[in-house]
Formats: C-alpha cells, sequence, structure tokens
C-alpha cells in the first residue's frame, strides 16, 4: 500500500526508475561490451551504517516537527555508478555516466513515532567532448538527477527533500599556453521539488539557474593549481522577495576561489572558495566562504586513508526584524568531514570502513544539527580480477 | 644461393617442357606449373622482405636494450630513464613485423604444397608418357624431364624439412654457418641468452612501472569511492544554500596529454601489460633460438 502510494508520487516514482535503471543498465549491460562500447569504471557498493543525530535546527522543508533533540538511525544501502564510454578516438569522446542507488534506516528515538525513511536516488549524464585542432577540447553534454525520500523524518535527522534536476552545459578547455590553460563553461540547471500536499513548501526550492565560469591553471602532470570565478543567475518562481514591484526571488551570486591538487601515489585537493550573493530582496543577501580539503594515501598493509573536509560560513549583508529562515538555506555555517580506511579483499572487491561527522549551525536561537555517523562498505568491481 | 639454384631448375625445367611440347592435359599441367612457379617465387620474395623488415626493426630494438644496460652500468639514470622510453617506441613495430613473417610463411607455405603437389602429378604423367613413347629419342627427353622434375621436387621437399627457417626470430643476424665449430655455436647461444637476459631485466622494470601506475590507480579510485559514496545521497549538502566546495569542473587528472584527448591511467596500463606481452614474446623467442643452437653443439658431438 505504502509503496503504491510512493510510486503515485511522479517525483519518488522518477527516483525509484532512474536507480532501477542505473541498476539494471550496469547489470544488463555486458561488462565488456565491444571495443567500442565499454565501462570505464563500475562500481557496486553495499554497506550498513549506524547514525547518532543531535540539535534542534528547524527547516522550512520539513512537514513533521518533533520536541525531540536526540536521534538514531541504523541503515543499509546499495548503489552502483559507473561510465560507460560509447565512442573513443583519438579526438572524440563520448561517455554516459550513471549513478543510483536505495537507502533505507530505521530512525528512532523521536517523541511522535519511529521512522523507516527510505531514499531514491538516481543520475545520469551524457557528455560529449571533441578534440579541436591542437588548441582546445570542446564539450557538450546534459543530465538528469532524481531523488525521493518516503517517510522523511523530522529534524534533527536532515535528509535532503526530494527532487528532479535537469541539467546542460558546454565548455572549452584549452590546451596550456606558456604553462597556463584557459576554460570556460556554460550551464543552465532547472530543479523541481514537486511537493507533496503534505509539505507544499518543498515548492519553494524550485530553481532555474543559468551560470557561466571561467578558470586558468597551471603546473605539472601531477600538481595543478586552477583560479576561477564565475556569475549565477538564479530565479525562484515560489519564493518571495518582499517587495511588491519584483515579487519573486532572483539571485545574483559571483563566485571566485582557487584550487590546488596534486594526484601521484597520494592525492591532495585544497580548494577555497567566496561566493557575493545577492538578490532582490534583502533577506538571502549574504557573503560566504567555503574551505575544503580531501586527502587519500596509501598506509602500510595494503590500507588507504581517505580524508574529507568541508567547511562553510556566510555572513548575511543585513539585519532584519523577523527570523531568517531562507528555505533550504536555514544554516549559517556548516562542517562536514569524513574519513575513511580502505583494504583491499581481493583485487576487484575492497573493504572500507568510514566515519562521518556534520554539523550545521544558525544564529536563530543558536540552533545546531549534528550527526555522527560510522559506517562499513564493500566497493565490488566486477571488470577487474 | 639456394632461391637462385631453384630458379635455375626452374628455367631448365620451363625449357625442356617446350621442347617437347605435348598438346592437351600435358600443356595444361605444365601451365599451372608455370603459373604456380611464379607465385611460389613471388610468395619467397614477399617473406624474404618481410624478414629483412623484422631484421632491421629486432636491431633498432636490440640497440636500444643495449643502451638500457650501458647507461645502468655507468649508473646513468637521465639516460637510462631515456633509453627506456626509447626501448618501448621500438618495441612497438616487432609484433606487427613478426606478424608480417608469420602471414609470409604461412602464404609461401600454402604456394609450396601446392607446387609440390603438381610437381608430383607432373612426375606421374612423365613415367606414364616415358613408358608410352613410341621412340627411343622420344623417351629420353621425357626422362630428361623428369630427372628436373625430381630434382626441383626433392629441393622442395627438403625445404619443408628446413620449415623452422620461415618463421620469425629474434636476433636473425646470428646465424649458424656450416663452418661453425661447437665453440662458436655455444659463443653465438650466450650471445642470444644474455640478449634475453637483457630483456629480462627490462620486463622486470616495465613490472614496476605497472606496479606504480596501478598503484596510483587504486588510489584514484578510493578518492573517487569517498566522493562518489558521500555525495550519492546528499551528505555533502548541508543547507546552506552555497555550492562552494564541491568542485564541478577541471580537475588535475592523472593523465598525459598526447595531442589528442588525454591518456588515462587505465589506458596507460594497458599499454604497458601489452608492452610486456611483447616482450615475454621476444625473450622466449631469444631463448628458443639458444636453445636451439645448443641442441646442435649437442647433436655434432
Amino acid at each position: 500500500m505504502k509503496r503504491d502510494r510512493a510510486l503515485r508520487n511522479p517525483r519518488c516514482a522518477a527516483a525509484c526508475y532512474a536507480s532501477l535503471a542505473a541498476i539494471l543498465a550496469a547489470l544488463l549491460l555486458p561488462h565488456q561490451a565491444t571495443a567500442q562500447v565499454r565501462w570505464s569504471d563500475l562500481v557496486f557498493t553495499m554497506g550498513g551504517s549506524a547514525e547518532r543525530y543531535t540539535g534542534n535546527f528547524s527547516s522550512v522543508t520539513v512537514a513533521v516537527v518533533d520536541s525531540t533533540n536526540q536521534a538514531t538511525a541504523a541503515g543499509g544501502e546499495v548503489g552502483v555508478r559507473g561510465r560507460l564510454v560509447l565512442l573513443e578516438r583519438e579526438r572524440q569522446l563520448l561517455t554516459f555516466d550513471l549513478d543510483g542507488g536505495v537507502r533505507q534506516a530505521a530512525a528512532m528515538g523521536f517523541t511522535l513515532r519511529d521512522y523507516a525513511p527510505r531514499e531514491w536516488v538516481g543520475s545520469s549524464s551524457l557528455l560529449f567532448q571533441q578534440s579541436l585542432g591542437s588548441w582546445a577540447t570542446g564539450s557538450v553534454g546534459g543530465g538528469i538527477s532524481t531523488r525521493s525520500v518516503r517517510d522523511r523524518p523530522p529534524m534533527p535527522l536532515f535528509m535532503q527533500p526530494g527532487y528532479a534536476i535537469v541539467n546542460g552545459g558546454v565548455g572549452l578547455v584549452t590546451r596550456s599556453f606558456d604553462g597556463v590553460g584557459f576554460d570556460a563553461f556554460v550551464d543552465i540547471e532547472s530543479a523541481d521539488y514537486r511537493a507533496p500536499r503534505f509539505v507544499p513548501q518543498l515548492d519553494l526550492l524550485d530553481r532555474r539557474v543559468a551560470a557561466i565560469e571561467v578558470g586558468a591553471s597551471g603546473g605539472s602532470e601531477t600538481s595543478m593549481i586552477r583560479v576561477f570565478g564565475g556569475l549565477r543567475w538564479s530565479e525562484y518562481p515560489h519564493q518571495g522577495s518582499f517587495d511588491a514591484d519584483d515579487p519573486f526571488r532572483r539571485d545574483r551570486t559571483v563566485r571566485a576561489g582557487l584550487r590546488w591538487s596534486h594526484v601521484g601515489e597520494t592525492i591532495v585537493r585544497i580548494g577555497l572558495e567566496g561566493t557575493l550573493n545577492r538578490s532582490n530582496g534583502k533577506r538571502p543577501e549574504y557573503d560566504a566562504l567555503s574551505v575544503s580539503a580531501e586527502l587519500t594515501t596509501a598506509l602500510p598493509a595494503r590500507l588507504t586513508l581517505s580524508v574529507l573536509a568541508l567547511l562553510t560560513t556566510k555572513s548575511y549583508l543585513h539585519e532584519i526584524s523577523f527570523a531568517r529562515l531562507v528555505p533550504g538555506e536555514e544554516a549559517d555555517n556548516a562542517s562536514i568531514a569524513y574519513a575513511e580506511v580502505a583494504r583491499s579483499i581481493r583485487s576487484n572487491l575492497d573493504g572500507v570502513v568510514r566515519l562521518g561527522w556534520t554539523r550545521a549551525e544558525t544564529n536563530v536561537g543558536d540552533a545546531y544539527y549534528q550527526r555522527f555517523g560510522l559506517s562499513f562498505f564493500f566497493n565490488y568491481r566486477p571488470n577487474e580480477g | 644461393m639456394k632461391s637462385a639454384l631453384r630458379g635455375l631448375v626452374g628455367v631448365l625445367a620451363m625449357g625442356v617442357g617446350l621442347v617437347i611440347a605435348e598438346p592437351g592435359a600435358a600443356q595444361s599441367i605444365e601451365e599451372l606449373l608455370d603459373q604456380l612457379r611464379l607465385e611460389y617465387q613471388s610468395a619467397g620474395s614477399v617473406h624474404e622482405a618481410a624478414q629483412t623488415a623484422l631484421a632491421l626493426v629486432d636491431r633498432r630494438f636490440s640497440a636500444a636494450l643495449i643502451e638500457i644496460d650501458r647507461a645502468r652500468l655507468a649508473g646513468d639514470d637521465a639516460g637510462r630513464r631515456s633509453a627506456l622510453s626509447r626501448a618501448l617506441e621500438r618495441s612497438a613495430p616487432l609484433p606487427p613485423a613478426r606478424n608480417r613473417v608469420d602471414a609470409a610463411a604461412d602464404s609461401l607455405r600454402s604456394v609450396r604444397q601446392a607446387f609440390i603437389d603438381l610437381l608430383i602429378r607432373r612426375q606421374d604423367e612423365l613415367i606414364e608418357w616415358a613408358d608410352a613413347a613410341p621412340s627411343a629419342q622420344q623417351r629420353r627427353a621425357f626422362d630428361v624431364q623428369l630427372r628436373l622434375v625430381s630434382i626441383e621436387l626433392a629441393n622442395e621437399e627438403n625445404s619443408v624439412e628446413n620449415d623452422m627457417r620461415l618463421d620469425p626470430v629474434a636476433m636473425p643476424a646470428i646465424t649458424i654457418d656450416p663452418r661453425d665449430g661447437p665453440a662458436e655455436m655455444l659463443g653465438k647461444a650466450e650471445i642470444l641468452e644474455a640478449h634475453a637476459a637483457r630483456v629480462d631485466t627490462l620486463i622486470m622494470s616495465v613490472d614496476d612501472d605497472i606496479g606504480e601506475l596501478v598503484r596510483r590507480r587504486d588510489i584514484q579510485r578510493r578518492h573517487s569511492d569517498l566522493l562518489a559514496g558521500t555525495g550519492r545521497f546528499g551528505d555533502l549538502l548541508p543547507p546552506t544554500g552555497t555550492t562552494g566546495g564541491t568542485d564541478r569542473t577541471v580537475q588535475a587528472t592523472d593523465s598525459t596529454a598526447a595531442g589528442g584527448r588525454p591518456v588515462t591511467l587505465d589506458e596507460r596500463i594497458v599499454a604497458r601489460r601489452v608492452y610486456r606481452q611483447n616482450l615475454l614474446e621476444q625473450r622466449d623467442l631469444l631463448l628458443v633460438r639458444a636453445k636451439d643452437f645448443r641442441a646442435r653443439v649437442r647433436s655434432r658431438s
């Protein structure tokens, strides 16, 4: 019965079908198709996790409210991702990326009742790359991402809501001129959160985006630094601006940053990005700074350590007289950290233990939510070994 | 020398055939023989050209191996690296050159077999005619022709016994001369074995190379696994509204750009494995020849 109801929701159905399609495509397409069509990396993932959530954070898009400040969840997930190389010539490349999965949890500790949230996700994208003479590579591509959540729990167990996003873009990456290569990208995106009857506020997140980004990068084969800047125009057709002459929210965002990467026997990536968000209403105008760091390195005994950290902080430009709860953007700062240790069990099978920590805070009533999780996974690559 | 002799016998046979030309079926077998003889000679030339090309490619590759050895002994790391990449570059034409020799040898063998079959038919035919010849003069003419055909047939059957000569070999410049004594033959076998040892050293260095590339690829894969695993269900997107930190475009990929699109680590690993396979074949060919040389020494003594 519940399943039927879930599938009657178009967004839910799309996400379910997208993840099923990803899994079926990965299973049914021959793993070593032909010389022309092949899987470049096909990975099946299966695992489980235990998580603890604390906090009093409020999210506009979460329909149910519960008075608890603590919750726990245990769950399992399966996923698959892969890249299908459809055309591979010296100067042309056509790839199809697939990613899908399902995560089922049992969430406990709420005052009202226990929850059994199930997330279905699926995404696919097609990318065509063409060398343009000896000076540049052009690309054109597009993709679809869908996500649905059944029995979405209240805070502090934060889960992204369901959506359907369609995007497309073109890009150009030049070869290196005197050690510096240039790139430019234009993207468009449409996100539809098609709200179910009892959560109409999810429609507030619907957006249409156009963005342009230019960058310059230099370095060696293994170490590279990229400096970039971009403009982004966003429209939120269901969010008010509190301006009678221009009633719906429209943002203009300037982004600039740099990213240093070292890819060798150790992978290190450090990123710094500044964001200036301006809008036709005062409420969502802010400046933000994000710092990211990634590290993957070999340890003794065939172990690999990977660490990922992402810090974001926002500073609003205007003081306003009411609580600032911008839908989907309620947090003023967020910190995310993951550390995982992987070990090869067989040549095509890795075992992984992962620790994860997330904390998001807002200045409204010093609210926050925090998540701490421990997971274990198996990553299986059927095309190897 | 051998092919010149084969040509001379062939020309003589053709000449005698013309002198005592018979009508009907005899004419057609003779015509077929002439045609096949030309095809056989042409296949021989193609094979010889393929062998020469292989010898040239082999010599260039062998020179690169010696350069690697020299650089290694001199402790010249830069020289060794450049010799290693030269060896990689020069090994690439070896398999196609060997394949061309193989294909030419196959074609030569099949034409030769057809030629031998036809020579036998011609022999039978000439014996019949000689038995039925009305005059002694005619019988003598058939006998002369039969002798020439028999010599030609014996030559070809002899060449079947030395069939191995048609196959592609490593270091074809090193051959056994009929005047070579056991010491010379053993010396030549040792040269081949020393060369095989050089190839072995190169295989070990390619193995190290593959090992390093595989380690780097595994690191990249585990890095991608973490990003994919945390990003799949949106766990990297808390409700801040910013997209900071989610890198969308140009990443430093571990690849080399060579004209066209970048070469991925997977492609580099596959290329190294093909190279390793080529080296194994080359080493085996050298060892087979060395073993053959040693066997000949034993059989002579």
